[in-house]
């Protein structure tokens, strides 16, 4: 069996040390600026609220963004899926009744999102914005009819936003992306396409259906984020979900995930990712660092990142 | 492969950060001075404020008022900045500031409302509300939210009812001969005081056309989605020369109006960016702004003191048994003299020694200081904040 130097070593896993880096970092320079307040129970317990939906969303987005793809409409989805999800259960009285109704929305919009793009010979990323459109204007439309600014659930919701209950979810869900991820097709010719499109559909790889597939699963974790997010906060407006796009972008990439996808693409990155971005906001807070210092910070950090991560052989962008 | 400029990014991000932190985190956010003028033994609370906003001249204001008070009613101040419309942005924001060891929130939106409060409750933390009228809790959650020990009450942003405002402006209007005036507001959905505002402007119109010669006309009113007035706007109303916009004519509606090169029409509208606003008001500039109204920041006095008291274990004997929501009388700016007084406040100055309310008035107004404060000389002070 061939030894494999240090030099080697760090050389292949350059960019998990780094991710993994930054976040250990993250949480040695918080702990130091927020006394100690980054370690007490209470944070511990709103840290996992907060990276709850993050990481569910990111552990979907991590197969779309394997095949060099990206979803900008899924903050959209989320509102939309939320607010139905209020609508349905407070009109029939059951919680699985609301999940069911934006399971099926959410695996529809992944087979718009991943098979009408081929059959339309678009890039994803316009039925991705075709898609956020939609969901944007049904969002205004929907809360415009109801003539609210915000809409609560009826159902009580204390078991689904307690820890326990987002660590059990976070845990189960990182077991099945690792499992699909590592050990399945799906994993494989996710970043297979990443790497090389044409190559992949050239080795007689159906590209189309495991597109399809990686838009289901990621439309999956869609609605599990939306159940969690509204259990988390009980209510739904016109602006729930706004930024989610953006936001697990910059997670993805802070966990040191390449941006146009490929081999080097893991599923560690939404996790590691889903941490720091949330870290950096609560100890930012924690710090007490004024909230305009605090927007140059996160610049430095995501600019560090991608000073890091960016190979310039490869063009401007992660790989 | 990492190489040596990646490794030099990552030390210099994490000197930089490190530097970064160590630099901002005393500074401005929090005041931690402790010790008065007034000589009463005061207690040391530290209070967060969310903000509807990060930045403006209303901000600005704010944060030096609390930290000009800091000393005197020995408390320290941290701030987040709130969304208008995600719950959960809020939620998280109000958890931060627990965790870093708030003992009471202050918050200028009413968004995701109920579940914060469940926060606050669960870990002992009160809350109020200053600058917002709280109207979505009021009217969809009254028992969970104003029935509920952690929620003192609010102070409204001007008049809960700001039907005088669409009064005064008619009579403006009136006074100075407009003749087509077009009326925009927010959605009545997120606003519907507005369309109390808007309705008593029009009777006030409608009653003056009744004897007129030459009567005014009156544009449909026009909702804005929190976005700019469209465009066609104004081609689509070519004949007017007047907007009463209660939607944030300084940011939403003049720079259409400059845009479309109709700086003849006047606008007299709500909110103060202490900007164009200003230099365009009345006689000055272009003339554009004719009427302004906005509210004092030392308003946050009646969350505070209710807030202190709280923390302190005291109450006003005649606290009502469930929270309120009270008026602040708000700045009517509506001609030069009017601005000429403005200028001189600490919303424009964002200088505390122009502050109407001061920290030793404060002390003196909290229940838990001084055994002769009362609520209702509390309320009281919020009316004598206008011009």
């Amino acid at each position: 069996m061939k030894k494999i130097s240090t030099k080697e070593w760090i050389s292949n896993h350059g960019a998990d040390i780094l991710s993994y880096g930054g976040l250990i970092l993250c949480i040695l320079i918080f702990s130091i600026t927020s006394k100690g307040l980054l370690w007490s129970s209470y944070n511990f317990r709103i840290l996992i609220q907060s990276v709850c939906v993050y990481a569910v969303l990111s552990m979907g987005a991590i197969f779309i963004y394997s095949m060099g793809y990206m979803d900008i409409s899924v903050g959209a989805q989320v509102g939309v899926y939320c607010i139905l999800m209020i609508l349905v259960t407070n009109q029939t009285g059951s919680l699985l009744a609301g999940f069911a109704v934006i399971l099926a929305l959410a695996l529809i919009s992944g087979l718009i999102n991943g098979y009408v793009a081929v059959m339309l010979g678009l890039p994803s990323i316009v039925t991705s914005i075709f898609l956020m459109s939609i969901f944007g204007g049904v969002q205004v439309l929907m809360m415009e009819k109801l003539a609210v600014n915000s809409i609560a659930i009826q159902a009580d919701m204390t078991l689904f936003k307690s820890t326990g209950f987002m660590i059990g979810v976070i845990i189960v869900l990182a077991l099945i992306s690792i499992y699909l991820y590592k050990f399945t097709q799906l994993g494989e010719y996710v970043k297979s396409i990443g790497a090389n499109e044409l190559a992949t559909e050239f080795s007689g790889i159906n590209t189309v259906k495991w597109k399809v597939f990686a838009y289901a699963f990621f439309g999956v974790c869609v609605a599990v984020g939306a159940f969690l997010l509204t259990a988390r906060t009980g209510a739904a407006g016109k602006g729930t979900g706004t930024g989610y796009a953006m936001d697990i972008m910059v997670a993805l990439l802070l966990g040191g995930m390449p941006l146009s996808g490929g081999m080097k693409s893991k599923i560690s990155s939404s996790l590691v990712g889903a941490f720091t971005y949330v870290i950096l906001s609560n100890g930012l807070t924690l710090s007490r660092v004024d909230v305009k210092y605090g927007y140059v910070i996160k610049a430095i950090v995501f600019l560090a990142v991608i000073m890091i991560t960016c190979r310039k052989k490869d063009g401007v962008l992660p790989r | 492969m990492i190489n040596f400029k990646k490794l030099a990014a990552l030390g210099l991000a994490a000197v930089m950060g490190i530097t970064t932190l160590v630099g901002c985190g005393s500074n401005g956010s929090s005041s931690t001075q402790g010790g008065n003028t007034t000589g009463v033994e005061t207690k040391h609370h530290k209070i967060g404020v969310g903000l509807y906003t990060d930045s403006g001249r209303a901000v600005d204001a704010i944060k030096a008022y609390l930290e000009g008070i800091s000393s005197e009613v020995d408390c320290e101040f941290s701030y987040v900045t709130l969304s208008t419309y995600d719950e959960a942005t809020n939620l998280s924001e109000v958890q931060n500031l627990i965790s870093s060891g708030c003992e009471g929130i202050i918050l200028t939106a009413d968004m995701g409302t109920t579940s914060i409060l469940q926060e606050c409750t669960s870990a002992g933390v009160y809350m109020a509300g200053f600058l917002c009228d709280y109207n979505t809790s009021y009217t969809t959650a009254y028992d969970e939210v104003f029935g509920s020990e952690y929620f003192l009450g609010t102070v409204c942003d001007g008049w809960q009812d700001s039907s005088q405002y669409g009064i005064d402006v008619a009579n403006s209007i009136i006074e100075n001969g407009y003749k087509n005036v077009g009326v925009i507001t927010f959605p009545s959905w997120a606003y519907p005081n507005q369309a109390d505002t808007d309705k008593a402007f029009r009777a006030t119109i409608e009653e003056y056309n009744k004897t007129a010669e030459e009567p005014i006309t009156l544009v449909d009113t026009v909702e804005l989605q929190f976005a700019p007035l469209e465009d066609t706007y104004l081609s689509e109303h070519q004949d007017i020369d007047c907007i009463f916009s209660l939607a944030a004519g300084a940011n939403f509606v003049y720079p259409v109006i400059v845009a479309a090169g109709r700086t003849d029409i006047a606008l007299y509208t709500t909110g103060f960016e202490a900007t164009d606003d200003v230099e365009n008001f009345g006689s000055a500039g272009n003339g554009v702004f004719k009427g302004i109204m906005c509210s004092a920041p030392e308003a946050i006095v009646y969350p505070l003191c209710l807030l202190i008291d709280k923390l302190n274990g005291t109450t006003y004997a005649d606290l009502p048994e469930k929270s309120e929501r009270v008026d602040c009388t708000p700045y009517e700016v509506i001609s030069d003299k009017d601005m000429e007084q403005m200028k001189t406040k600490l919303y424009f100055t964002a200088d505390y020694k122009d502050a109407v309310i001061t920290g030793a008035d404060i002390v003196k107004m909290c229940a838990s200081y001084n055994s002769d404060a009362t609520y209702a000389a509390l309320v009281e002070k919020l009316q004598g904040l206008g011009l």
